[in-house]
């Protein structure tokens, strides 16, 4: 966390006249991140904006209790990935999702994965995610799919950018495992 | 010889197009506006640290206003009982609780410890139980559990009891 977040969490921890401000930087900062996060999950554009909007009021109201020794945006990541979780249960139990966003591409050329529709292996890919311990996922999450840099996730998530490597590179074997086993190799 | 390309190679994630950033603050801001924080300020959190308040505060302007009458010649021990006969509990407690925030601690505590009031020895705890004899043990424990107080916080505060 760095020392301008600690002074934003200050801030809309007080509640006083700054507390907006800093709301809206936090805001500003994690939303978009936050916001792909979700998607990913409920694969659906006006779903992903009532969790996000679920998302940043249960920051708004718990920040107080969210513990400085750990990580801000890991804390942040759980809170969208529970709310995705329930938020998904809820609505497929309802009338099921109607997925509108294309999430991934398949390229030609794999004689499992070709007879499959993009759907399907998104929807095992994602079972895979699930399987993951939190750490490993996030990492997966913002290396594979956001291509971020590892120095920037060991900015966000304050881990070394060696241990980050490791991660996602058991995350891949587990999830290629997942994979492959799904699709009787 | 060609290596094996790994599953993941086929599978390319989508670009994921996110809203602009007016729609971030439009969020932050009615996240704020639809969820007002109730902040407690340390030194006025539990009520029962404002009922003490209140009852000092209470000392206070008896003090002030015995002090301002006291020139006349009537016999202070009149004053004072006719001046609280005046005024009714309710009201010195709708009066503390609308200017509450303009009293300090240190500033009861000061009046109280320079003045003699005469009424009540404050270094005698067990008078005051005059100011809570209205609720019961029961209550305040109860009030206590349900606003999730820490009594810890209040140290300072509550060393009086």
């Amino acid at each position: 966390m760095t020392s301008e977040e600690s002074i934003w969490i200050d801030n809309i921890v007080s509640g006083g006249p700054d507390a907006e401000l800093a709301f809206k930087k936090l805001t500003q900062k994690y939303g978009p991140r936050l916001y792909k996060q979700i998607i990913r999950i409920v694969k659906n554009e006006s779903l992903t904006q009532d969790v996000l909007q679920n998302v940043f009021i249960k920051i708004w109201k718990n920040l107080s209790r969210f513990k400085r020794e750990s990580n801000l945006f890991t804390w942040m990541y759980r809170i969208a990935h529970n709310e995705s979780l329930s938020m998904l249960t809820h609505e497929n139990k309802r009338k099921g999702v109607s997925l509108d966003t294309a999430l991934i591409e398949v390229i030609p050329g794999h004689e499992k994965i070709n007879p499959l529709g993009p759907d399907e292996i998104y929807q095992l890919l994602r079972e895979a995610i699930e399987t993951l311990p939190e750490k490993q996922a996030i990492v997966f999450e913002l290396k594979y799919f956001e291509d971020l840099k590892y120095s920037e996730i060991a900015k966000m998530t304050n881990t070394s950018e060696g241990a980050l490597k490791a991660s996602f590179h058991i995350a891949k074997e587990k999830i290629t495992k997942f994979l492959e086993m799904k699709l009787n190799y | 010889m060609h290596k094996k390309k790994d599953i993941l190679y086929y599978i390319k994630p989508a670009k994921i197009e996110t809203p602009d950033q007016d729609f971030f603050d439009q969020l932050a801001k009615k996240v704020v506006r639809e969820n007002p924080k109730i902040v407690y300020k340390r030194s006025y959190g539990p009520k029962i640290v404002k009922w003490s308040l209140a009852a000092a505060a209470a000392f206070l302007l008896g003090v002030l206003l015995f002090k301002n009458l006291s020139h006349d010649s009537i016999p202070q021990k009149t004053v004072q009982t006719e001046f609280l006969a005046g005024i009714n509990d309710v009201e010195i407690y709708n009066y503390v609780d609308e200017h509450i925030e303009d009293f300090t601690l240190e500033e009861i505590e000061e009046v109280i410890i320079n003045e003699d009031i005469g009424l009540y020895d404050l270094e005698n705890t067990s008078e005051l139980d005059f100011f809570f004899s209205d609720i019961s043990d029961e209550e305040i424990d109860s009030y206590i559990n349900e606003e999730f107080i820490d009594l810890d916080e209040f140290e300072d505060e509550l060393l009086i009891f």
